[in-house]
């Protein structure tokens, strides 16, 4: 049966269809031949199966018919384009003696702004795959490319997870071209550097590097494209994908590389000298180096009054070491130090701890894990059945848990407070929950003194992180107000003469004269 | 790297060897001593300590908490604190303790260095809780109180003292380890909170009422609430207080001063073999009431009030140092020590006399008082 298949195959193939059976795999790496029927074959071979593959093999008018094939994927091109502007006029042209050049056609018959000249099949791929549309000629070994590029995208939106209240409401969408257009709309000069690069060997993703040419530090520069170089893998579908392949500690529960999904946050950090990668299909764009102080930073902080900014920059910092060490803090008072509470406090929390049934220390790891329990089914779940979620996670766990005397009303705060307070540094709520565990199982197993070893290895861990060579958390060297203007507080602009430390080469943001220091 | 993580481990183990008593111990598995009285059985020879605990198992969500009294014998205070768990759920915890109650007659006779000795060997009490002396026949009776009454007696005693020097001076207040401290040092200058059942409207309540003065580690005898206001002047602790006294009309007090601030010098003179003791102190007051019809704006009159008051402040301290000088023998205002800081080789000449010089040392107290601030009615 095999067998009989296989001869029925092999009787089919024609003479152009052993040539190119003849030919080594990978049929990609091919250049055309000066024969238009087999570049067709090979490219009606390359696409066996595709099925949006549309072919179209044209006349021209005159005596002498020039015959064109034209290659493009429906949907994905904007037909009107290419009926009016292509096809139409390639029928409608006379051709005289013999084949027309295609650098000619270009320049006299078709209508198309955008039109480049290929000569492999991959590059025939690499464009239909875009949206473009091919043209092959009889005799020549090259083709042109003509951009009728036309998909749907979804419009410019505020991004949900980074909204301001006042300031720019614009955030990127998946399409890479729309998203270097609003950066370019927020830093007019040549001196704003796009490098495009393609990465993932099968979903071929475009990468855009963005940065300030007299700013940018070149070390990190470098680095950034050395490691982008390294990178070898099977497909692109988010900058996360790139966050991990560049990241200087693959490892580490923090992050070193910075994700925004507004333009102006993108060109704030290119202003300090920062490097931006942006990823086609993704709305996240990736700023290198990231310093730890970014996790507390909001773009929102310089649109703001800097009084209000710098409170607000600084009840996040609270809330990281509080959301750090609450739950840890609280089992070590409550198990191990209890003599540090007044005494009213004291009795009011061994009273609810009486008619509990589990200690201290595991009814909080219970309780975390619920909690977190919660937040994922918060974003899992489908929208419209929130409303069960809250009164789940409000009634049976919270009210009814301390009623029935399972759970004592002071764990239901602390997880509380250590929850709200997480919510303080969104971008840090990843290596949080560990540390958090961490900090709580160090509590409960030595009390005061666990917790102060495990925050000594957490500043231990971030002290050795770094990110493209830079320090993440810049603790060593002496103390220069000027390059501090910008951490804790924020000093108003013009005040912040020099720009943030390690980051550029040029670090004079401005003279500074408008003040009297 | 494993001999890097090992490194760690290591250090970590070494350190956890230095820390002091810990362990898991849930809240629900203690019983919170607030206060603590100590009576001495003589026949037995042993300790009958009653511990007050908050009674944490049958009281309801919205009520104060009230307190519960546990009591326990053994031959030492220790023994007792671990006798107390055969009749108990719950293990005694004194982290939280406030007061250590001393009967009047165990302190009169056996002193009161054995039962504060353990309070500062223990690792988990608390070294701040103050010691007080009962004036009621045992101290157990100081922590009793009502039955239907809320609340636990030994936090109400521990507010009493700790506020009484900013409020109304009538007392000293003394926590565990500066006890230990004086009673180990050279100035044996000990006095102590006093406390007793007195009727507060109908109720029985537990008042303090004065001083104790201590030799030694042994009660001597008492200062009034009155007394104890000037002791306080020449310790140099008084924070705050009403002094009164009679300007215009001579049968009763007309017009009161508030005390804001206070300081006392204490010196010493030694001349031709006799000590001259010299207390100075200033105080800053405010005229707070005044029915005298004086005005008080004119300033010859605020001189004479300054005058009258001072008088009055130097007849009062003069008056408590004589009594215990005479009557206790008692160095509660630490001559001894200050003798023995400033004046070591005079010190060494008067040590083994000191008992017989200290009851006839003459003391000169001036005291100076300034009106800041006359009030004003409206």
């Amino acid at each position: 049966m095999l067998r009989f298949l296989k001869k029925l195959c092999a009787g089919k193939t024609t003479d152009i269809d052993k040539k190119i059976a003849g030919l080594n795999y990978p049929l990609e790496e091919r250049k055309f031949s000066r024969s238009l029927d087999e570049n067709v074959a090979v490219i009606k071979k390359l696409l066996t199966d595709v099925d949006i593959a549309q072919y179209k093999l044209i006349q021209s008018a005159g005596k002498n018919p020039a015959r064109y094939f034209l290659i493009f994927f429906d949907g994905i091109v904007h037909s009107e384009i290419v009926n009016s502007n292509i096809i139409k006029p390639l029928m409608n042209s006379k051709t005289e003696e013999g084949s027309p050049k295609l650098e000619k056609l270009l320049a006299t018959v078709v209508q198309a702004g955008e039109s480049k000249i290929i000569d492999t099949f991959k590059a025939v791929i690499e464009s239909v795959t875009h949206g473009d549309t091919v043209l092959f000629i009889e005799s020549c070994d090259q083709a042109a490319v003509f951009n009728t590029r036309q998909f749907s995208t979804r419009a410019i939106t505020e991004p949900d997870n980074e909204k301001v209240l006042s300031g720019p409401r614009e955030g990127f969408t998946e399409l890479l071209v729309q998203n270097l257009s609003q950066i370019l709309r927020r830093a007019r000069t040549n001196e704003l550097k796009t490098k495009m690069m393609t990465l993932g060997k099968r979903t071929q993703t475009k990468i855009c590097v963005c940065y300030l040419d007299s700013l940018v530090n070149r070390e990190v520069l470098e680095e950034l494209y050395r490691r982008l170089d390294k990178i070898d893998i099977d497909g692109v579908l988010d900058s996360n994908y790139i966050t991990e392949e560049i990241h200087d500690y693959p490892l580490s529960p923090f992050r070193t590389v910075g994700s925004t999904e507004r333009p102006d946050v993108v060109v704030g950090r290119l202003l300090e000298g920062r490097i931006a990668i942006l990823v086609d299909n993704s709305p996240v764009a990736l700023t290198v180096p990231y310093l730890f102080i970014e996790n507390f930073q909001s773009n929102e902080d310089y649109y703001f009054n800097f009084y209000y900014s710098s409170f607000s920059r600084l009840l996040r910092i609270l809330g990281f070491f509080l959301t750090l060490s609450v739950p840890g803090l609280y089992i070590a008072v409550v198990a191990f130090h209890q003599e540090i509470l007044p005494l009213q406090l004291l009795m009011r929390i061994a009273m609810e701890r009486q008619s509990v049934p589990l200690p201290a220390a595991l009814e909080a790891v219970i309780m975390l894990i619920v909690f977190d329990i919660l937040r994922e089914t918060g974003v899992r779940m489908p929208s419209n059945i929130g409303q069960a979620l809250s009164i789940v996670g409000a009634l049976v766990i919270g009210q009814a848990a301390v009623e029935a005397s399972l759970v004592a009303a002071p764990m239901i705060i602390v997880v509380a407070a250590t929850g709200i307070t997480s919510l303080l540094v969104p971008k840090l709520n990843a290596p949080m929950i560990f540390w958090r565990l961490f900090f709580l199982i160090m509590a409960s197993t030595f009390g005061f003194f666990g917790l102060t070893i495990g925050l000594s290895l957490l500043f231990i861990h971030l002290n050795n992180l770094t990110s493209f060579g830079v320090e993440h958390l810049s603790l060593k060297g002496s103390f220069r107000l000027q390059e501090n203007k910008d951490i804790f507080i924020r000093f108003p602009w013009p005040y912040m003469i020099d720009r943030p430390k390690g980051l550029s080469r040029n670090k004079v943001r401005q003279t500074g004269d408008g003040i009297d220091d | 790297m494993i001999k890097r993580l090992l490194i760690c481990l290591l250090q970590v183990l070494l350190v956890l060897s230095l820390c002091g008593c810990w362990n898991y111990r849930g809240l629900d598995q203690v019983n919170i001593v607030v206060g603590i009285a100590v009576d001495f059985d003589k026949e037995k020879k042993e300790y009958k300590m009653s511990y007050e605990v908050a009674d944490l198992g049958t009281v309801k969500k919205d009520q104060s908490i009230k307190g519960r009294i546990i009591t326990a014998e053994g031959k030492t205070l220790f023994d007792a604190a671990r006798n107390a768990k055969r009749k108990e759920k719950n293990r005694l915890f004194f982290g939280s303790s406030y007061v250590l109650v001393i009967s009047q007659e165990m302190a009169r006779e056996e002193g009161i260095f054995n039962s504060i000795e353990w309070f500062l060997r223990d690792g988990e009490c608390r070294e701040t809780m103050f010691v007080a002396i009962s004036q009621e026949e045992t101290a157990a009776k100081v922590l009793e109180k009502e039955e239907n009454i809320n609340g636990i007696v030994s936090a109400d005693i521990h507010d009493i003292i700790m506020e009484d020097k900013s409020v109304s001076a009538s007392t000293v207040h003394m926590p565990v380890y500066e006890v230990y401290s004086l009673l180990k040092s050279k100035a044996n200058s000990l006095a102590l909170p006093v406390l007793r059942k007195t009727k507060n409207g109908d109720r029985e309540v537990t008042a303090a009422n004065g001083s104790a003065v201590f030799k030694g580690d042994k009660l001597v005898g008492f200062l009034t609430p009155a007394e104890s206001k000037y002791a306080l002047f020449a310790w140099n602790k008084i924070k705050s207080g009403i002094l009164t006294i009679n300007m215009a009309d001579q049968k009763i007090d007309d017009i009161s001063l508030e005390i804001f601030q206070s300081s006392t010098k204490k010196n010493f003179r030694y001349d031709q073999g006799k000590i001259k003791v010299i207390i100075e102190s200033s105080t800053d007051v405010a005229i707070a009431e005044n029915h005298s019809e004086l005005n008080v704006m004119d300033e010859q009159i605020v001189e004479n009030i300054q005058k009258e008051a001072g008088k009055m402040i130097e007849e009062n301290i003069k008056a408590v140092i004589e009594k215990v000088q005479q009557e206790y023998q008692a160095d509660i205002f630490g001559f001894s020590d200050m003798i023995f800081k400033r004046d070591l080789k005079l010190w060494k000449q008067l040590e083994l006399e000191w008992e017989e010089i200290f009851p006839d040392i003459e003391v000169e107290v001036t005291s100076k008082v300034h009106v800041v601030n006359s009030g004003f009615t409206k």
